[in-house]
C-alpha cells in the first residue's frame, strides 16, 4: 500500500479535501460570489500564466473561505500572481492525480 | 467622537477605505464611538485605528488587520473575527461575547476586562482545543474548560486579565491519502509538494508529521505519473 499523510488544522483539511482531493466525485465549483468579483483579473492571470481559470477560482476560494484576508488575496493578485498560478497548478495535480487513479483514497482522522 | 469623514469613507466599503488607507498611510483613522452600520468588513484594514468604544456587533470582520488598534470598550459582540489581525490590538473592556475568534491572532493584544463569555473559539467546524495555555500566561488562569469531550472554552471572567503573546490554533487531524501501485517516487513528492503548498497558503503554517508509506517494489518507475 502506498500512502502519504500529515497533520494539519482540521477546518482547513476538510475543505481542502472537499475542494482539491474529491475522489471520484463532482469537484466542488467556486462560488459565484468569487467569479464575479475576480473572475476578471483571474482571467488575465490565467491567460498570462497558462493555467486554467477555475483553479485560480477554486484558490481565491479556498483562501478568503479559510481565514486569508482580502487584502492579502489583492496583494496576491497584483503582486504575485505567479505564487497564485502555481497553487492553481497545485490543484490541477491534485485534481488529475485523483481523476486517473492515482490517488484512490483519502481519509481524515482526529488526532 | 468619530471624525465624521472617516465614517463616510468606511460606508463606502472595505475596497474604497483600504485604498483611502493606502493613500493616507499616516492618518489614524478616527472612528471611536461611532455606530457602524456597514458589517461587511472582512479583510479591512483597521490597523493602528481609533475604534473605541464603536458599535460593532455582528460585523464581519474576517481577516482583517487590527494590529495595534485601539478598541477599548469596542462592542464586538458576536462579530466573525475568525483570521482577524489583533496584535498588540488594545482590546481592554471590549465586549467579545460570542465572538468567533478562530485563528485570530492575539498576540501581545491587551484582553484587560474583556468580555469573552461564550466567545467561540472552535466555529462550527473548527475546535480550537489547542490554546497554548503555558503561552496564554495569566489569562489561561481564567480559563474555564467546559469539557475536553467537545473540545470547548468557555470563558466566564477574564476582568483583569492580559494576554501577552498568546495565539489561537486549531484542533489537528490527519489526512490520509492512499496512492495507487506502482507510483513513482518522483510523483508522490510532487503531490506532498502540492499539498503543503496549498494548504500553507491558507494555514500560515506548513503541514507537520508527515509519514510516506511506499509499499510497492515498483515504486521507481513513472506509471503512474499523471
Amino acid at each position: 500500500m502506498n500512502r502519504i499523510s500529515f497533520k494539519g488544522a482540521r477546518n482547513i483539511l476538510e475543505d481542502f479535501s472537499v475542494r482539491f482531493l474529491s475522489v471520484g466525485a463532482e469537484r466542488m465549483p467556486p462560488s459565484e460570489e468569487i467569479r464575479v468579483r475576480y473572475g476578471g483579473v483571474l482571467g488575465s492571470i490565467a491567460s498570462r500564466r497558462s493555467v486554467e481559470l477555475e483553479r485560480l477560482l477554486d484558490i481565491v476560494d479556498f483562501l478568503l473561505a479559510n481565514g486569508v484576508g482580502e487584502e492579502s488575496i489583492v496583494r496576491m493578485i497584483e503582486e504575485n500572481d505567479g505564487d497564485l498560478a502555481g497553487l492553481a497548478g497545485d490543484a490541477e495535480l491534485l485534481a488529475v492525480c485523483c481523476s486517473n487513479g492515482t490517488i484512490t483514497d483519502v481519509k481524515i482522522f482526529e488526532e | 467622537m468619530a471624525d465624521a469623514e472617516h465614517v463616510a469613507i468606511l460606508s463606502r466599503g472595505v475596497v474604497a477605505w483600504n485604498r483611502w488607507r493606502q493613500d493616507n498611510p499616516d492618518t489614524v483613522p478616527d472612528l471611536s464611538g461611532a455606530n457602524i452600520k456597514t458589517k461587511k468588513l472582512d479583510g479591512i484594514n483597521f490597523r493602528g485605528a481609533d475604534l473605541g468604544c464603536a458599535m460593532l456587533p455582528g460585523a464581519k470582520l474576517k481577516g482583517a488587520n487590527l494590529e495595534g488598534a485601539s478598541l477599548v470598550g469596542t462592542d464586538l459582540m458576536e462579530a466573525d473575527l475568525r483570521g482577524a489581525w489583533f496584535s498588540r490590538a488594545n482590546l481592554e473592556r471590549a465586549n467579545l461575547m460570542g465572538a468567533d475568534l478562530k485563528n485570530a491572532d492575539l498576540q501581545g493584544a491587551n484582553l484587560e476586562g474583556a468580555i469573552l463569555y461564550r466567545a467561540d473559539l472552535e466555529g462550527t467546524e473548527c475546535v480550537c482545543n489547542s490554546l497554548w495555555f503555558e503561552m496564554l500566561m495569566g489569562f489561561a488562569g481564567r480559563l474555564i474548560d467546559a469539557g475536553e469531550s467537545d473540545g470547548e472554552y468557555y470563558f466566564d471572567d477574564v476582568a483583569g486579565s492580559f494576554v501577552e503573546n498568546s495565539f489561537v490554533t486549531t484542533r489537528s487531524c490527519r489526512l490520509e491519502l492512499e496512492l495507487s501501485e506502482p507510483v513513482s517516487t518522483g510523483l508522490v513528492y510532487r503531490v506532498l509538494g502540492a499539498l503543503n503548498r496549498l494548504y500553507s497558503a491558507a494555514a500560515s503554517e506548513e503541514l507537520t508529521g508527515p509519514i510516506i508509506q511506499i509499499g510497492s517494489p515498483g515504486a521507481e518507475d513513472d506509471t503512474a505519473s499523471p
